[in-house]
């Protein structure tokens, strides 16, 4: 099994381990570690500092206006804009989860055949992915421009079809950003499930079909159960990225129209920039980080269950 | 016999057409932001749109050498681009050099030495990754601003190492541990320090996954936007962000916006198909191996 995700258990301690060249071992391999935690550690003082902001009414234009306690939470809370916002990442971020998987397994088990010219494929799909989020965004706002001088309402024009307003109108903005959304990361989904389906080794494959499995069977019964621990770290690294879309929201509908597309990164980056409240913008912000932290956590554990079994 | 050839011909025909269908659509962004690129601005914006046009530089001697041609309504919406890829050079390329000083070691430590806590280490590095950038831009910008370090280089490249240094230090230990673990122990029976058998031993043989590590880390911070939107200005302004600036409050110079769009992403594309293989590694961070 090809996933190296750590194990966290108890740190065992060595009762002479001053004495033996394995504690040398430990004491050099320490003062190796210390250059790459500076950043992370620096990094979390500057993540204190930012609760410390949250205490406080700091603005953008007239710096810090004292110590408030914990009210910006309380105000988040009772923020209707924000229960919205809540609701509309989770919308978000189900729809598009669920859609890039189906996708993902589809193209992953596809690109797995023996065909002539699959490598070209594989090499294609990795293009999207490549690509800054917020070009990619840009890129697909030409794409859905309205009018017939748009790509996607040239075609339905030519097709008899009426014309869309795709990011411009409330009813259609979020599934036009899923859209995008899904173009850009499903491939990320699709080439962890090929490497997985690549670490499959043939015996179990060979006896499922011995024993008269179909393809369909032997993808239920034998290589689905094996792609687990990798469909796992996908979601792991996807979910979160997707809780926190920003760049290709940004890019294209900066929330609008109206309210339709006003996740909380939007939601809580306008707080705190354009409306110079840094202190509420970045409460909004604590409340993604927990939520990002709880379904982390909890898909992180699901990964080590799958390590050890 | 004759029956399972016909299925299987079957079979790779529907393949064939669902790839095809698919890999249509993910291309269909690429080509026509290639394509708008070398349009003039009254065939930008011709409704119904024109499949054959004639193709001109204008829209790339704007972006690459800042000549406006034309009546151009449009040359109010412009933006250094030269500069902005100077400065994602400069920004980027500093990160991950910084990155893989600060990383390589730790990376090889994780990899190598019976470190009872390593995991703990591993664990600490992963979490950055699972944080909203927000919950570390917001504090950041303050404290820039009190140290001056808001809209430098330095501060930029400072900021990015939230990103590379996680992304390097993981990476770089699953290229470490695939260094056959018996090359260290002869070379430790020969009588070589710690610091000989990385730099005799380790680094030549894991010279190409630092190479490879170095290119994921580069097209990570390439593609970030968040850091230099919040914490640079004009003077540091990076690509991605310049291309965003061709959206004007009044007119989008569409034509510009998208050849700005090719120069930002053709120097990542040729970087990611040299290290594809390792793609999967990057962007997991090791945790698959692929």
């Amino acid at each position: 099994m090809s996933l190296a995700l750590p194990r966290l258990g108890r740190i065992p301690r060595s009762k002479h381990a001053a004495l033996g060249p394995e504690a040398r071992e430990i004491r050099i391999g320490r003062l190796f570690m210390i250059p790459a935690l500076v950043a992370p550690i620096c990094l979390s003082f500057v993540f204190l500092a930012g609760v410390y902001v949250t205490l406080n009414n700091w603005r953008l234009t007239t710096g810090n206006l004292g110590f408030v306690g914990l009210s910006n939470y309380a105000k988040v809370l009772s923020d209707p804009k924000f229960w919205h916002s809540a609701l509309l990442t989770l919308k978000f971020t189900a729809l598009d989860i669920s859609t890039e998987v189906v996708l993902a397994t589809l193209m992953a088990l596809a690109l797995n055949e023996a065909l002539r010219g699959v490598r070209v494929f594989r090499s294609l799909l990795i293009l999207p992915l490549m690509t800054p989020p917020v070009v990619g965004a840009l890129v697909w706002k030409v794409l859905f421009r309205s009018g017939t001088g748009g790509f996607f309402n040239f075609v339905l024009w030519k097709a008899g079809l009426p014309s869309q307003g795709f990011l411009g109108t409330p009813d259609q903005a979020l599934y036009s950003l899923v859209a995008i959304d899904i173009w850009l990361n499903m491939p990320f989904i699709a080439t962890i499930l090929l490497a997985g389906l690549q670490t499959i080794p043939q015996e179990p494959l060979d006896a499922a079909r011995i024993d008269g499995a179909n393809s369909w069977q032997m993808f239920w019964r034998v290589k689905l159960p094996m792609l687990v621990p990798f469909f796992i770290v996908a979601l792991f690294f996807r979910v979160i990225d997707s809780l926190n879309v920003f760049d290709t929201i940004y890019g294209t509908t900066t929330g609008g129209p109206g309210d339709t597309t006003r996740v909380l990164s939007i939601n809580g980056y306008e707080n705190a920039f354009p409306f110079y409240n840094l202190s509420f913008g970045l409460t909004v912000f604590m409340m993604l980080w927990v939520i990002c932290m709880v379904t982390g956590y909890l898909l992180y554990r699901r990964v080590k269950q799958t390590q050890a079994a | 016999m004759g029956f399972s050839h016909r299925r299987r011909l079957i079979k790779n025909v529907g393949l064939y057409a669902i790839l095809c269908v698919y890999f249509t659509m993910s291309l269909i962004p690429f080509i026509w932001t290639f394509a708008t690129s070398l349009k003039k601005p009254i065939d930008v914006i011709a409704a119904p749109l024109q499949i054959f046009f004639t193709p001109t530089l204008e829209n790339y001697q704007a972006v690459l050498f800042n000549i406006y041609s034309g009546d151009s309504a449009l040359a109010k919406v412009r933006a250094d681009i030269p500069h902005a890829f100077m400065n994602s050079l400069i920004i980027a390329g500093g990160a991950t050099l910084l990155a893989l000083i600060l990383g390589n070691f730790a990376a090889f430590a994780l990899a190598r030495f019976k470190l009872p806590e390593r995991e703990y280490y591993a664990f600490f590095f992963l979490a950055f990754r699972f944080c909203p950038v927000f919950v570390f831009i917001i504090p950041t910008f303050l404290i820039y601003q009190q140290l001056r370090l808001y809209n430098t280089h330095i501060g930029l490249i400072l900021i990015y190492q939230l990103i590379a240094v996680p992304l390097i230090v993981w990476v770089m230990r699953t290229f470490y541990e695939s260094i056959p673990a018996e090359i260290f122990e002869s070379g430790a029976v020969d009588g070589a320090t710690r610091m000989q058998l990385l730099r005799h031993i380790a680094l030549p043989l894991a010279a190409p996954g630092i190479a490879t590590t170095a290119i994921l880390a580069l097209i990570a911070c390439w593609n970030n936007f968040t850091f230099p939107l919040l914490l640079g200005a004009r003077e540091t302004q990076t690509v991605t962000l310049a291309t965003i600036t061709f959206i004007g409050y009044e007119e989008v110079a569409w034509g510009m916006m998208t050849a700005a769009a090719v120069v930002t992403i053709l120097p990542e594309l040729v970087l990611a198909l040299i290290v594809q293989r390792y793609i999967v590694r990057g962007l997991t961070f090791g945790a698959v191996k692929g």
